[in-house]
């Protein structure tokens, strides 16, 4: 009686480990990816949905640091365009300054980023990015406008 | 034998609870990492911005029905697309959904939809620069009349100042470098006892040429019961800009061509922390020879305190590579 009881015992706790071995890395895993979304998120980059039939996309975004705000921008295609330009200028929605930019363009391309860029202590504003995107190969134009963000 | 087999038992539960806990405690360290264009770097101090929960927001799917009732004959449900944007700044955080239409080629559209309260916070409306002529068609006091009109349909003229014309901007096509008619931009501060705030308010672009709102944008976060006391200054204009003055040069020395531009009463939300009594100040714009001589002219602002002229902001930059 007792040695069955003890292999009883045994087996159960032999199962138990097996199913803790697989069950548990499965669970760390999606808090993982969740983890992941999150900072995507916070980053202000959340592609929700990017469906539509429509050929070039582009999109500017700026955060609030404490002695600059960083921005950029990035243009996405359906497909590969023969070239592809993408701006990125910051602008005081109060006094229509465009503070500064960055850019980049490339050929044979479906995507493309530009570097983020810094500006450092702007006058107290609104302030916004307004991104400019066009393509060659098939020729397409696009703007974008990030939501405003205030200063200080 | 029963001892034995008890040992062996106990041992491999050790191993068991260890490997068990190390899967667990490991997770953070299996985050994949983030592009490195998107990850702000060492010097980042960006706050940490929480995802608000999800039961707090509205759907992807009512954004797109709001954006499409709000722009019904360029934004639609089919063929929207869906962002959330956060952002974290000097009025707290905002989590909104972006909602663009760049499916027609005569015009694009992106609206904001606040994600918690359903407000429509902003709209742009995009059509090619192209084709376009050099000089504007329409007035700046033209466009007032427009913005003022386009408000009022609305219904959103109650605590608005008046409207302020502020510029005129052209339009330079990027892939050309033509610069073309371009839109003007209308302010109407949100006024909290006759006095405007600095940051709350709508700002109205008005296009040059057709006389449309091209891009609406309505920040509305300050708690007026916090802007308190007299709204008679007790410092006049001309003192608080020889305050901002002496302020400037005994911080940054001489600074040639320094030029003071129209001082107005605003309560300064700007400069107020999240809580608390909201300073009621100058806005005293100004600019120097540097400011004026970069590409793109730059216009500072002091802020001096309406009550007691304390200068409570008085940012001056030069880039250190002009």
């Amino acid at each position: 009686m007792k040695p069955k009881f003890l292999s009883g015992i045994g087996a159960l706790l032999a199962a138990m480990l097996i199913v803790g071995a697989i069950f548990v890395p499965v669970v760390s895993a999606t808090t993982s990816e969740n983890v992941q979304d999150n900072i995507a998120d916070g980053n202000a980059l959340g592609l929700i949905g990017q469906k539509g039939d429509d050929f070039l996309d582009c999109h500017g975004w700026l955060t609030k640091e404490t002695n600059w705000i960083r921005y950029g921008g990035w243009a996405n295609c359906s497909y590969e365009a023969g070239y592809l330009s993408v701006k990125a200028t910051l602008l005081n929605r109060d006094t229509a300054e465009k503070m500064s930019h960055t850019a980049n363009s490339a050929q044979h391309v479906d995507s493309l980023q530009t570097q983020d860029n810094l500006e450092a202590h702007p006058p107290a504003g609104r302030y916004h990015v307004l991104t400019e995107a066009w393509s060659l190969q098939p020729s397409h134009d696009v703007l974008h406008y990030s939501p405003v963000t205030t200063w200080p | 034998m029963t001892k034995k087999f008890v040992g062996t038992l106990l041992v491999l539960c050790i191993i068991g609870i260890l490997i068990v806990a190390g899967t667990q405690f490991a997770g953070p360290a299996g985050i994949l990492p983030i592009d490195p264009a998107f990850t702000p770097s060492s010097e980042t101090t960006t706050p940490t911005i929480k995802t608000p929960a999800v039961g707090d927001n509205i759907t992807e799917a009512e954004a797109k029905a709001i954006a499409a009732a709000a722009l019904p004959e360029i934004v639609r449900v089919e063929t929207a697309k869906v962002r959330l944007e956060h952002t974290q700044d000097g009025r707290g955080e905002h989590c909104l959904f972006e909602v663009t239409d760049y499916n027609s080629t005569v015009k694009q559209a992106q609206v904001w939809v606040d994600a918690q309260t359903r407000e429509v916070t902003g709209f742009a409306v995009h059509i090619p620069d192209q084709g376009r002529p050099a000089d504007p068609a329409v007035t700046m006091a033209e466009a007032c009349t427009i913005a003022e009109e386009f408000l009022a349909d609305r219904g959103e003229t109650a605590g608005l100042a008046a409207a302020v014309g502020k510029h005129y901007s052209p339009h330079t096509i990027e892939r050309t470098g033509e610069t073309v008619a371009g839109h003007y931009t209308v302010d109407f501060p949100r006024s909290i006892r006759g006095v405007p705030c600095f940051w709350d308010g709508c700002t109205i672009d008005v296009d040059a040429v057709t006389g449309e709102i091209r891009y609406y944008y309505r920040i509305w976060s300050l708690d007026a019961t916090r802007c308190k006391g007299d709204t008679e200054p007790v410092i006049t204009a001309e003192d608080a800009e020889e305050r901002a003055g002496t302020y400037l040069r005994e911080t940054y020395g001489d600074l040639p061509g320094l030029a003071f531009h129209s001082a107005t009463l605003v309560w300064a939300d700007c400069l107020a922390p999240t809580t608390g009594e909201v300073p009621f100040a100058w806005k005293i714009p100004f600019d120097d020879d540097y400011d004026r001589s970069l590409d793109s002219p730059r216009t500072d602002i002091a802020f001096v305190d309406a009550r007691n002229g304390t200068v409570l902001s008085c940012n001056y930059y030069r880039r250190s590579t002009a």
